[in-house]
């Protein structure tokens, strides 16, 4: 059982952060005024 | 979009369950935990496909200096890596279960922890260099001349004669036919819901780097989305001598 935990659970960690990171650009793009630098 | 993650999570569902309804391999010590190899050989598979991948689009950048190659070929680093991480940890749990140990120090199982060396240095290199045209040159260099001992390491090393004679790593079983074709679905199924998922991540890493760079041609250092590159800001030294009175 702990193969397939494993390796689903590895890359759906990786697809959290990506997809994280996406909405983040997203919606600093979408509204870059709302989004301080510093 | 949607509808193809939900296919693909149907896909992830009913090939793990099929791995588990197929009957055991014949051919190792404990037959049914050799389940493990429907997740480790895929993973090597793809660690081995994406190595290759990163070595071409390598070329492509140090032909064009194009930064959007340089994002795909990022993102092609990075699920290497990944995959690399994952082909060793499902490796390690075959080797307790099967060898009676977590690290046998199979010549395998070595030459692929170099792989994974070799692999996670790439990620390095680029985290290390805060220059955009910089980093994409050095990276692509050096997922070029990676190519060369990740060959030697995955395909040559392992099937050296003495090599394969002291090693336990099952090759020869799987090559003697120690899985029929029922097995070979298992691994087919899986291998291909791997690559579906690779080709998902691929596409939404690629999506994030062509953000980022748009973000900065508008607004600058994205630094502070998490890019991974070394703060490039200098530090100037300045006099602080007080000054003398009259």
């Amino acid at each position: 059982m702990v193969p397939p935990i494993l390796v689903w659970f590895g890359l759906f960690l990786y697809v959290q952060n990506v997809d994280r990171k996406l909405r983040t650009l997203e919606s600093a793009m979408a509204d870059p005024a709302s989004r301080s630098k510093d | 979009m949607t509808f193809a993650r939900g296919v693909l999570l149907l896909g992830m569902a009913v090939a793990t369950v099929l791995t588990f309804v197929l009957p055991p391999a014949k051919g190792f010590r404990e037959p049914d935990l050799a389940r493990i190899i429907f997740f480790h050989l895929p993973c090597a598979f793809m660690t081995s496909g994406l190595v290759f991948l990163a070595a071409w689009q390598g070329i492509q950048v140090l032909r064009t200096r194009s930064p959007q190659l340089d994002v795909r070929h990022a993102a092609t680093v990075e699920l290497g890596a990944l995959f690399g991480a994952l082909t060793m940890a499902t490796g390690i749990l075959f080797s307790k279960v099967q060898w009676g140990t977590w690290w046998q120090s199979d010549p395998r199982q070595t030459s692929f922890l170099m792989v994974l060396l070799i692999l996670a240095v790439g990620l390095i290199l680029r985290a290390a260099i805060g220059d955009e045209r910089r980093r994409a040159a050095v990276s692509a260099s050096y997922s070029v001349a990676a190519l060369v001992p990740a060959i030697y390491l995955i395909f040559v090393y392992p099937r050296l004669p003495h090599i394969t004679k002291e090693s336990f790593h099952p090759s020869n079983t799987i090559a003697q036919g120690g899985f029929d074709s029922a097995y070979r679905l298992g691994l087919i199924s899986v291998f291909a819901m791997l690559v579906g998922l690779a080709v998902l991540l691929y596409r939404m890493r690629v999506r994030v780097g062509q953000l980022e760079l748009q973000w900065e041609v508008t607004n600058g250092n994205v630094d502070d989305f998490g890019h991974g590159a070394a703060d490039s800001r200098l530090v100037r030294p300045v006099s602080v001598r007080p000054e003398r009175g009259p």
